[in-house]
């Protein structure tokens, strides 16, 4: 009886020989000890194979060369060809090869069931409920309701899900921009077009404010900085910080933090009244530039002293050294800091960032700010495989004309109804784009909320259905394109077998998706046809490009003139569809939302990238966590002075209380930060229940406010935090 | 003589492994009825066993079917977390290699490590083939035992204990790790019966095989 049933359920199956004729003893390596004794001699006979492929720990998307042994990731070094890695990858891709084998992945598609726990269930089950139910409400309140979240930097995810959103009718497709660098995306597309690169070989002088290169690392761009360095260049960090980068620095100017603008302003002040702008680029191609030079005749730089606490001399002089030095001279257009999301007046800081820099007239010049050339790829053909239209209906979030999508309005527009259902991939907006405890009751009020993910994120802990996704090793993914002085292809591609049978790639899952959803015909091609669809118009195929994993295309770019993607075809010093918006056509001075008021004993909370952490990316990764104690890199950083006088000793135990919420940390006494602010690096402070990142300090956003949204970019202004702090 | 215990140790270790399978009701009556104990013990005398003081009473272990599949469920499927894996990998470092270069080297914590792809290379030696679901997982314990009742079979015994000395020498932790995890405590019974037969199999007094 036993014996039956139990046989019957046999697993390993025995092909070659019958059971009894197993023959241990003719496998000298049975013993794992002896196996692993004889690993050298193993090694010599097996084939390493070596797949170019690309990181995913940062945006950068490096390219790799992962060497698979016996199956396993065994080492991986950065391809030289990839012009974000140059031959070499960073703590975090490193760290990250452990992804595929960490035990915190999610292995089964998960239903929430009515007390909140999660059930294990099929894909078909999973498959089939998401589409009826998203047919269900599409049918109740019309397709408008149905949104799609991702990481912006995920082509695959956002790809498929604008496909699949179009495919049900809705507009409503949103990346994490809002949360990162939309300040600077809208402040230099509505000023010259877009956001440029930066040659930073090339140039003999260079200014980043709050552009930390040597941890929001990009290894090729750190690699220019020291040759520009070795050359003589000189490099000026503009940031309350001194940050990591100032190693590689010639001058760190601290600048009381969210008065970057009235830097600026001032830096084109004294350009102007100076005569160190390059007049006749200006004439050739600037817009409205009489009324910006108006304008900031008042921005003196004593003006701007009093604003930044940054003398007017050391004002002078940058400006002197960006006039004397251009056109291979620039302000870096900068990421996420001061120009990306973080203060009320980021957009018009990045406009003035691209104005001062068509001053210098360094737009498509060496040394200078550069439009690379992307790629030409191109699409399926729709007559064998059917495109959805882009939707008509107006997009929920078009309150907002400047940028292209707002994720920070979600919260709100599911609390105003107009969200009933979102999928979620690659991105976890209940932790990173508003404050999260605000963001977590809005997602909780969905009808529908799908996140495709590999760990339980803050947003999965809600979803209705968890689908977990195979890891980035274990996949293929669209094929990237990257602009640059010459344009490159990259592909993402499989490296090794999956490691839990029951996860699936995105593309997989967004097929499944759309056939359960009634719009499967939109879906009828595998990721290698569409790929190999893409890559048509480069010349290229899709097995030439897994072969080399990344491709430089000969056909450089030409510098010298540049074409500004403007409504007037121009640098927009007066912006004509900031006019149209309604707001200010010319940057003008703003000040921060908030101020702290130091005789109170107050500080503003900034935060920042580190070097060995990518968001909550990388805070499962025990390898940079322990970095992270190594280097007690999750402390609030306090001038020293000021912490001497609070009573304050390296290590001490703080509170820090804003108006939304306190948290408890240990300080980090230095030098190296402006007096008025305390900082905290970004990762830490996870809310989600498995999450090791919640043991360390907190999360910068639990504690922000939840503001208005920034009226021009709908960012969520995550600097504007005043906090107190007290020893406990 | 030998060959009827070693079929009987197979059939026991076939026994252990299924506790570690998606659950099936079927198996689930058929260890809880009421003439299971008496069959097993016998089962165990056959084998060449001495009676286990930690064998549980599985019918008061678990009182349903429901109870049993969802310590599995949350306890050891890896569908909810936390969860304590049954899966050599994760008790033991990742690799010994000298020559990898992946931060997990030398780490405890991981799946697929030396364990996994030390078991592979025996599966692909021995001629036995796994399920494709458990390809990337060699080493699960579910696995490991039914390779174990193919040695007893094919009259290996020395092997067998080789084996068990080498690749389930790591029940301890994952017994340790049941113990925390929420609905692992019957899971942690079930190793403990488990790790006392695999010390009767290893100690020298206690085997009878010949
Ligand atoms: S910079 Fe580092 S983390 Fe980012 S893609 Fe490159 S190697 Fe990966």
């Amino acid at each position: 009886m036993l014996e039956e049933k139990i046989s019957r359920r046999t697993f390993l199956k025995a092909t070659a020989l019958a059971v009894g004729a197993l023959s241990v003893g003719a496998v000298g390596t049975f013993s794992f000890e002896t196996w692993k004794g004889k690993r050298a001699e193993a090694e010599r006979k097996d084939d390493i194979r070596v797949i170019p492929t690309l990181c995913a720990a940062c945006s950068n998307y490096c390219g790799l060369n992962v060497y698979v042994k016996n199956g396993r990731v065994w080492r991986a070094v950065g391809l030289p060809q990839h012009p974000k890695s140059k031959g070499k990858i960073c703590a975090r891709g490193h760290g990250l090869l452990a992804t595929p084998y960490l035990r915190q992945r999610l292995t089964q598609p998960l239903k929430r069931m009515e007390d909140g726990s999660f059930q294990p269930i099929s894909w078909e089950q999973a498959f089939r409920e998401i589409g009826e139910k998203l047919q269900e409400i599409r049918t109740k309140y019309g397709p408008g309701v149905i949104a799609h979240i991702s990481y912006s930097g995920r082509k695959t995810a956002r790809w498929y899900g604008e496909r699949l959103l179009w495919a049900l009718g809705s507009p409503n497709t949103f990346t994490h921009d809002a949360s990162c660098n939309t300040g600077r995306v809208v402040g230099f597309e509505h000023t010259v077009g877009g956001t440029p690169g930066t040659d930073i070989a090339n140039a003999r002088y260079m200014v980043y404010m709050g552009r930390n290169l040597a941890e929001g690392i990009t290894p090729g761009d750190v690699f220019e900085l020291a040759k520009a360095r070795e050359k003589g260049a000189q490099i000026v960090v503009v940031d309350p910080r001194g940050n990591n980068m100032y190693q590689m620095a010639t001058k760190w100017v601290p600048i009381r933090p969210g008065t970057d603008l009235a830097f600026v302003l001032a830096l084109a002040h004294v350009l102007i009244r100076e005569g160190l702008y390059d007049a006749a680029f200006v004439k050739e191609y600037g817009y409205g530039f009489e009324q910006f030079a108006q304008a900031v005749e008042k921005y003196t730089p004593q003006w701007a002293e009093e604003i930044t606490g940054v003398p007017a001399a050391t004002i002078e002089e940058v400006a002197r050294g960006l006039g004397k030095n251009k056109p291979r001279a620039f302000i870096h257009p900068g990421w996420r800091g001061p120009t990306g999301n973080s203060y009320a007046n980021s957009v018009d800081t990045a406009r003035t960032v691209a104005l001062v820099n068509a001053l210098l007239g360094n737009y498509q010049k060496e040394g200078g700010l550069i439009f690379g050339k992307n790629p030409p790829f191109g699409n399926l053909d729709p007559a064998k495989y059917p495109a959805p239209e882009k939707p008509a209906l107006p997009r929920v979030d078009n309150e907002w004309t400047l940028p292209h999508n707002v994720v920070t309005a979600v919260p709100d527009k599911i609390r105003d109804g107009a969200l009933k259902a979102i999928i979620v991939n690659s991105s976890n907006p209940v932790m990173h784009y508003n404050n999260p405890l605000y963001a977590r009751e809005a997602y909780k009020l969905l009808e529908l909320l799908v996140v495709v993910d590999i760990f339980m994120s803050e947003t999965a802990e809600l979803a209705h259905y968890v689908l977990p996704e195979v890891s980035y090793l274990e996949r293929d993914d669209v094929v990237e394109g990257i602009g640059g002085k010459k344009p490159v292809v990259a592909l993402r591609q499989q490296a090794i077998g999956k490691i839990h049978p029951e996860t699936k790639a995105s593309w997989e899952i967004y097929r499944g998706i759309a056939e359960a959803a009634g719009v499967g015909k939109y879906f009828n091609f595998t990721i290698d046809e569409l790929n190999q669809a893409m890559l048509a118009p480069t010349g290229l195929s899709l097995n030439e490009l897994k072969a080399e994993g990344t491709v430089v295309l000969n056909s450089p770019l030409l510098l010298g003139t540049p074409n500004f993607e403007t409504p007037t075809g121009k640098v927009e010093f007066y912006s004509t569809n900031f006019k149209a918006a309604g707001f200010d056509p010319i940057p003008n001075w703003k000040p921060p939302l908030v101020m702290p008021d130091v005789s109170k004993g107050e500080f503003r909370l900034i935060n920042g990238r580190q070097a060995y952490h990518s968001h909550t990316n990388t805070t499962r990764n025990p390898y940079l966590l322990a970095l992270t104690e190594h280097y007690h890199g999750d402390r609030l950083w306090i001038n020293r002075r000021v912490a001497e006088r609070m009573g304050l000793k390296e290590g001490d135990w703080v509170e820090v209380r804003s108006e939304a919420a306190t948290a408890r940390v240990q300080v980090h006494l230095t030098e190296a930060i402006h007096p008025e602010a305390v900082f905290i690096y970004a990762p830490y402070g996870s809310l989600a229940k498995d999450a090791p990142g919640r043991n360390f300090a907190f999360s910068f956003m639990t504690l922000l406010p939840y503001h208005k949204l920034d009226p021009v970019s709908g960012i969520a202004m995550t600097q504007e935090i005043v906090v107190t702090l007290r020893k406990i | 003589m030998n060959d009827g215990i070693h079929s009987a140790k197979a059939e026991l270790y076939r026994f252990f492994a299924e506790f570690f399978k998606p659950p099936e009701e079927g198996f689930y009556q058929e260890i809880t009825s009421p003439r299971f104990p008496e069959e097993l013990s016998r089962w165990f005398q056959e084998a060449g066993y001495s009676a286990t003081t930690s064998a549980p009473n599985l019918r008061e272990l678990w009182s349903s079917f429901g109870e049993f599949a969802e310590d599995y469920r949350r306890a050891v499927s890896g569908a909810i977390h936390p969860y304590a894996p049954p899966v050599e990998s994760i008790y033991k470092p990742w690799t010994e290699d000298p020559g990898a270069e992946v931060p997990m080297a030398g780490q405890r914590g991981y799946f697929y490590g030396d364990p996994a792809v030390h078991m592979r290379h025996l599966y692909d030696e021995l001629g036995i083939t796994l399920p494709p679901e458990y390809a990337s997982i060699p080493d699960h314990l579910t696995l490991e035992l039914e390779f174990l009742a193919f040695l007893f079979e094919a009259g290996e015994a020395e092997a067998a204990r080789l084996f068990i000395r080498e690749h389930l020498d790591w029940l301890g932790d994952f017994r340790a790790e049941l113990e925390t995890t929420p609905r692992g405590g019957r899971y942690a019974r079930i190793v403990a019966w488990l790790e006392e037969l695999l010390r009767q199999e290893t100690s020298e007094g206690g085997r009878k095989d010949g």
